[in-house]
């Protein structure tokens, strides 16, 4: 493996600013990675594409350095997840049913990347339409843990985060709706954010949730997060959920100061549940916290026990909305054997996998006569619940820790067709998306199989920089990366 | 459990078909999602307007200007049945009169 695709992103902004390479030799190394472990006898298959044209955009960007013409993030190369649109690129969301759709505008973290200077590697592989925790389900096949490839990266963003594991690209863009940043960047031993709500525009994101949905960043380092975040965040008029952070001065970024700092211990999310090697690498974790002066303290939240319920009736009501536009008629699949109410039905079963078709009918379900009051309506009131009480919590607490997941990554096909299994993978992470507030998995530990796991810290809205800086902090005392 | 109305009631809004092979696998799994999902009722949430706390207090709309949109070569690329301005899909008035 060459040298150069272990340079985190921002020691690569770096040597390209002291000269000592260029975007065209660093795209090249990467593209190298990448041929080299798709001939392998179990590929990663963590991209559906890797761009031929990222070495020419790569070279433009060498062009523009040498004229002193260039952007923040010159020839910075980046992974981005199939559900992100960049205008003529393909995207599929890992589903049949786009398969051949190319993107026919640019999504508005993309557009603002490539302003920069940014340079797109390739599209990396999801479980279909952002629905999975093991990057199972998709059209493509399974993509594989760069750790240990008998095991899953993590979903829905697993080809992502792997590819950044496996030195095929320094950081990618992910998406996350319910932890589908943050499960990968832990079983992949990675730095995995996910922003608050409307901290990055949705605009180009194809839609899942879209009261959950933000788009995330994966990473080796959380500078690098802090530098893709300086660019992407902002409002944007085309996303009016968008907020109006500016995030500008974020990069570089400072370690945090932990004295004082005032973290809560749910102990739903940090219990008997978990398994004894995350319950090992937490206590560690909570101890390292100790040491830099925070105060940390058990604290119960009730509702916390209910998010995998909540979610798994409001995001698929929102999918089963969102994905009522593929019908064959304007892009993507069409199977038009028959009449027109024909053709929606066909096109739909053949281009939809198991997963999604299991959400779109729950959705349709809570959603129905006679069944919205018991359960859409009921989970939309849990959810205020838990809201409220997580404004409450942050009055007293600055974060709140749990580890990512309760357990480390598991075996591929372990829990493929026994979905509630599958949901509760997502037991720590679902909150922050209910509540809206960004949080982050840092790599903190290893199985006793030598898995990795992660911790993650949420925090209030807009404090992305405060979760930044405890990682750096973390990553800087030398902590499992 | 739900029973054979429902889900095919169900079945036909999601505008796809799970064969008959298939269908107890999938009805079983669905069952299994709705007992999980509904340990929600063991909360009293009689008191809870369902719109406090919601995550977006304000929505940020822009200014309503003309702006730019997908031009119609685009569109065409996008699609093999887009035809001088129309989406060619299959005929509907036609089968109607003949269902007549």
């Amino acid at each position: 493996m060459s040298e150069i695709t272990r340079y985190s992103l921002t020691e690569i902004k770096t040597l390209l600013e002291k000269k000592s390479l260029t975007s065209e030799e660093i795209v090249s190394a990467y593209q190298t990675a990448y041929e080299n472990d798709n001939n392998a006898d179990i590929p990663l298959n963590g991209y559906i594409e890797f761009f031929k044209d990222a070495r020419t955009r790569a070279s433009a960007e060498d062009i523009k350095r040498k004229n002193n013409t260039h952007g923040r993030l010159s020839g910075l190369p980046i992974a981005v997840k199939d559900n992100i649109l960049i205008t003529g690129k393909k995207a599929t969301c890992g589903s049949k049913i786009l398969e051949g759709f190319s993107a026919p505008y640019t999504a508005t973290v993309i557009r603002r990347l490539e302003k920069e200077g940014a340079v797109f590697l390739g599209r990396t592989n999801m479980d279909e339409f952002a629905m999975g925790s093991s990057c199972e389900y998709s059209q493509y096949g399974p993509t594989r843990n760069p750790v240990n490839r008998e095991y899953v990266p993590g979903g829905s963003s697993g080809g992502s985060a792997a590819v950044v594991g496996a030195f095929q690209a320094p950081a990618a863009l992910g998406s996350d709706t319910g932890g589908s940043v943050r499960l990968p960047a832990s079983f992949c031993g990675l730095y995995g954010l996910k922003p608050g709500y409307g901290t990055l525009s949705r605009y180009g994101l194809v839609a899942y949730g879209s009261s959950l949905d933000q788009i995330g960043i994966v990473a080796h380092n959380p500078a690098d997060i802090a530098l893709l975040l300086s660019v992407c965040a902002g409002i944007d008029s085309k996303d009016s959920t968008s907020r109006d952070f500016s995030y500008s001065d974020m990069f570089p970024l400072t370690p945090g100061n932990l004295k004082g700092l005032k973290v809560a211990l749910p102990v739903q999310l940090n219990g008997e549940g978990n398994s004894d090697s995350v319950r090992k690498t937490a206590a560690g974790f909570i101890d390292w916290l100790k040491q830099q002066g925070a105060d940390v303290s058990e604290i119960s939240i009730p509702n916390l026990s209910y998010t995998v319920a909540i979610y798994y009736i409001i995001a698929p009501a929102e999918a089963s909305s969102n994905l009522a536009r593929y019908d064959g008629i304007e892009y993507g699949l069409r199977n038009d054997n028959g009449n027109l109410l024909d053709m929606y039905i066909n096109t739909r079963s053949e281009g939809f996998g198991s997963e999604v078709k299991r959400r779109i009918f729950i959705g349709n379900y809570v959603l129905s006569s006679g069944y919205y009051d018991a359960y859409y309506k009921k989970a939309q009131a849990v959810r205020s619940l838990l809201t409220h009480e997580f404004d409450n919590i942050f009055t007293d607490y600055d974060i709140v820790l749990s580890p990512t997941s309760p357990t480390p990554p598991f075996k591929l096909g372990e829990k493929l067709d026994d979905p509630v299994t599958m949901y509760l993978q997502d037991i720590c992470t679902i909150y922050a998306n209910l509540v809206g507030i960004p949080a982050i998995s840092i790599p903190a530990g290893m199985s006793n199989d030598n898995l990795p796991i992660g911790m993650q810290l949420a925090g209030r809205q807009g404090n992305e920089n405060l979760l930044l800086s405890i990682a750096q902090s973390w990553k800087n005392r030398g902590g499992a990366a | 459990m739900i029973d054979d109305k429902t889900f095919n009631a169900v079945l036909g809004l999601c505008r796809f078909s799970i064969s008959g092979t298939e269908q107890e696998h999938f009805k079983n799994q669905i069952g299994d999602i709705i007992s999980y999902v509904e340990k929600l009722k063991e909360i009293d949430t009689s008191h809870i307007d369902p719109d406090l706390g919601k995550t977006i207090t304000v929505n940020d709309l822009r200014d309503d200007a003309p702006g730019e949109s997908l031009i119609r070569t685009k569109l065409e690329e996008l699609s093999p049945h887009f035809e001088n301005g129309f989406f060619r899909v299959p005929q509907i008035i036609e089968e109607m009169e003949e269902k007549k």
